[in-house]
């Protein structure tokens, strides 16, 4: 099941902007092992659901991960062939901001290698590209 | 117990980000010691030398001798933190905090665990919590890392803060009882599987 917000003050938001590097959440702080982003983007609650799986499934019982982004945005769509304007279209997907430098996941209680194919299973699910980053 | 490192340090009157950002296109490292009973001096260390000084090093809390060249003297300081840029890795900048020998000081150093725990051997999940201790002790005695032997925790064990191994000298901030790491119980292959046919289902 993706992850939602279960409230939200308002409804619809503006694109907002994705300027400049990660300020923050750009360490490995809970794990030993990160998937660290290297390009800006928005990533939707069914891509890190889809990350989340295939990592899981990877490492079957071993390791404990932590997802460090979570979908705050709602992102609006207008349904096919409609004609411009009519208002702003309907919701349709919740989606995370995420700047060069955010940690996205992180794994503890694998092995490196495991880690490593782990990540790059679920960086294939992204449309940012990212690196296999470790705790310093 | 960790050595004292020696840096030569240079004084500097450049101050401001557009400064800054061309010291270290310079080769630089901008700094700043302080401490409580100095004035702050704003610093620049040569890059390529704190670096050595990082790789080399284990913790990046690291007693140095601040060998000022401008002023002629040595001061005794402690790494109090250093900015990393989160994308390239390269120092941005590094606090050194000035201490006096026979003063404690208070480092945060990593917490190594050593040897394989039997209850990992079992199938559990070894769950490190601290990663990064903070110690009480005096400059000579700062070590690089503090070592825990976990080759004994089974399965639901706990490994705590007072049964890490401390230099002399050396004692914890955190009180004994705090779990440093544990062993948990593998979770059950069929709660991964339920979760993914969910969402193929929905």
């Amino acid at each position: 099941m993706a992850t939602i917000p279960r409230r939200v003050k308002f409804r619809k938001s503006q694109r907002g902007s994705r300027a400049g590097n990660a300020q923050r959440g750009t360490d490995v702080s809970f794990g030993e092992y990160g998937l660290q982003t290297l390009e800006r983007g928005w990533i939707t609650s069914n891509q890190i659901e889809a990350c989340r799986i295939s990592i899981n499934r990877y490492l079957k019982r071993k390791g404990k991960v932590w997802i460090r982004i979570f979908p705050h945005k709602p992102i609006t769509a207008r349904p096919p062939e409609t004609r411009m304007g009519k208002g702003k279209g309907a919701p349709a997907a919740w989606v995370a901001v995420v700047r060069p430098g955010n940690v996205l996941f992180e794994l503890s209680g694998a092995s490196e290698s495991a880690a490593k194919e782990a990540f790059r299973l679920a960086a294939n699910k992204l449309g940012v590209r990212c690196r296999f980053v470790k705790r310093h | 117990m960790s050595k004292t490192h020696h840096l030569k340090v240079n004084t500097r009157k450049r101050s401001g980000s557009g400064a800054l950002k061309a010291m270290r296109r310079e080769g630089f490292v901008p700094a700043v010691v302080y401490g409580a009973e100095q004035e702050s001096i704003n610093l620049k260390i040569g890059a390529k030398s704190f670096n050595s000084l990082l790789h080399g090093s284990a913790s990046e809390q690291i007693l140095v001798n601040l060998e000022i060249e401008e002023e002629g003297t040595t001061k005794l300081a402690l790494i109090q933190d250093v900015q990393h840029d989160p994308l390239s890795g390269n120092v941005l900048h590094v606090d050194f905090h000035a201490v006096r020998e026979n003063e404690l000081i208070h480092a945060s150093v990593p917490v190594e665990l050593i040897g394989d725990s039997a209850g990992v051997k079992k199938g559990g999940l070894l769950d490190q919590q601290i990663h990064s201790l903070e110690i009480q002790c005096l400059p000579k005695d700062l070590p690089e890392r503090v070592e825990g032997d976990i080759s004994s925790i089974d399965l639901g064990d706990a490994f705590h803060v007072s049964q890490l191994t401390f230099p002399a000298g050396v004692t914890a901030t955190l009180e004994g009882d705090v779990v440093v790491a544990l062993v948990a119980a593998p979770r059950v292959a069929d709660e991964v599987d339920a979760g993914a046919e969910e969402t193929a289902s929905a």
